[in-house]
């Protein structure tokens, strides 16, 4: 069966960094010793493209790292894909911006996990990089970009949000929020609660009441939510359950292919060396956790929940991370409210 | 996404969105109050870690999601549209429209960095 192609592939093109997040959920750092050549990365463009993918979101790592990234990106836009640019804005060089400027991609995103510099600095493992990023993302702005800022939220930073928010009142950037989870480099002692990831989404739902889209465009992402019997939603469009497979598809830089990147390394599906990506998208086994759920696949909270055949119990990768199986997210806005209501 | 895709789901979500609101306004006509001052008084602690008031925290739970981007002629038609799918609801006509195997093309936001400026607009 001929499935239609995935929204957008989130393409880690390197996992080499010059930076060491604490949060990293692929502990980035060294490039892997078999990244894909140039050759092959702009055959995956080709082949994408082929199985009806509209858009590449290039990260890493650091993507802007790799010496043929420019080549890469060209190739996503000549074959008529949307193209988004994942960087931490750290030491971009006035040439590398203009390659930026001169590709220029439908958005451009840059990393800011702390409001002071101390934090920041501290989170992303290097000092001097609150500084750098913050004018990145000024030079960004004021070229015109479509623009994005990504915060990764854990214990470190969850009372940076209004200082952040100051940052960004009036630039016109799009600001995502997300929730940290323990892959990578990231601890479980760093994780949010429960109480503080409700606190998270106040603030998204607060900010969104009190500030117009003119001054901040926030959201939360793809582990902010769900079906809220309080809060106003916080994403952009509507949770439709995790879309891991279905209208996103994760590669890593090895050509390894799963149906989200942040996914753990279990869940890779298949190499596109030594398959190819046209054949592993339409295998009807790939990414069948979120393909083909089942209500008995759902943990028995999400089971019983009203919302369960739209939202198929969450985030794969929240839930698996902090609950152990798929389909049973706990961090969900509408269990933990039954849970606060149930303590009073 | 297609709009095709759309249908279904946003059937859907009206309709568990409706049960719901059915529920708070009987809540309300039976003065159980959906959200009591005791549940208030637990969720008001956990805005102060980011910096919220509790002013800031009541307004934002005791309201209804922000829809006043909507011309005022689509708010008529979503409420006749609300208002018949919980008449056919009430009367059991509709079922779930949404199969447990879906195929959805696109969902913005789902996924790193997809959220363009544009998606708010």
């Amino acid at each position: 069966m001929v499935r239609p192609g995935p929204g957008c592939a989130v393409w880690e093109i390197t996992l080499r960094c010059n930076l060491n997040c604490m949060h990293c959920g692929s502990a980035a750092g060294k490039a892997r010793s078999d990244e894909l050549t140039t050759d092959e990365a702009l055959q995956l463009c080709d082949d994408l493209k082929g199985i009806g993918c509209q858009g590449v979101a290039m990260m890493g790592g650091e993507p802007l790292l790799r010496k043929d990234w420019p080549v890469i990106a060209e190739r996503v836009r000549n074959v008529g894909m949307d193209l988004s640019i994942i960087t931490n804005g750290y030491k971009i060089a006035e040439s590398k911006f203009q390659q930026i400027l001169d590709i220029n991609p439908e958005l451009v995103t840059v990393s800011i996990d702390g409001g002071h510099a101390a934090v920041h600095d501290k989170i992303r493992g290097v000092p001097g990089s609150f500084k750098e990023v913050v004018a990145t993302l000024r030079r960004f702005v004021e070229s015109g970009l479509p623009t994005g800022v990504i915060t990764t939220v854990h214990k470190m930073n969850l009372s940076e949000l209004p200082t952040i928010r100051k940052l960004l009142l009036g630039t016109g950037v799009a600001w995502q929020i997300q929730m940290a989870t323990p892959y990578g480099r990231l601890t479980y002692d760093h994780v949010l609660s429960k109480e503080e990831y409700y606190s998270l989404a106040l603030f998204i739902a607060a900010t969104r009441k009190r500030y117009s889209k003119k001054e901040i465009m926030i959201a939360g992402a793809h582990d902010m939510g769900y079906f809220s019997r309080v809060l106003p939603p916080l994403q952009v469009y509507p949770w439709q359950g995790c879309q891991a497979g279905i209208s996103t598809l994760g590669i890593e830089s090895n050509g390894n292919i799963l149906g989200c990147l942040a996914l753990p390394p279990k869940f890779v599906e298949g190499n596109i060396r030594e398959r190819p990506l046209k054949e592993i998208w339409n295998d009807d086994a790939f990414s069948s956790y979120t393909r083909k759920v089942r209500r008995t696949d759902l943990g028995s909270k999400c089971a019983s929940c009203t919302y369960s055949k739209i939202c198929k119990g969450g985030c794969s990768a929240v839930s698996h991370s902090m609950a152990g199986g798929l389909h049973r997210d706990p961090y969900c806005l509408r269990l933990i409210e039954g849970e606060l209501k149930k303590s009073d | 996404m297609s709009l095709v895709d759309m249908i279904p789901v946003g059937i859907e979500l009206l309709r568990l969105s409706g049960r719901e609101r059915v529920y708070a306004i009987l809540s309300r006509l039976f003065k159980a109050k959906p959200i009591s001052p005791a549940y208030r008084r637990r969720i008001r602690p956990l805005g102060a870690s980011v910096g919220l008031s509790e002013a800031e925290v009541d307004e934002v739970i005791s309201g209804s999601p922000n829809v006043t981007s909507l011309p005022f002629w689509l708010k008529w038609v979503l409420v006749v549209f609300i208002i018949i799918v919980l008449i056919l609801g009430a009367i059991g006509v509709t079922g779930s429209y949404v199969p447990w195997f879906t195929n959805p093309l696109y969902v913005p936001g789902t996924d790193y960095a997809s959220i363009k400026p544009k998606d708010f607009l």
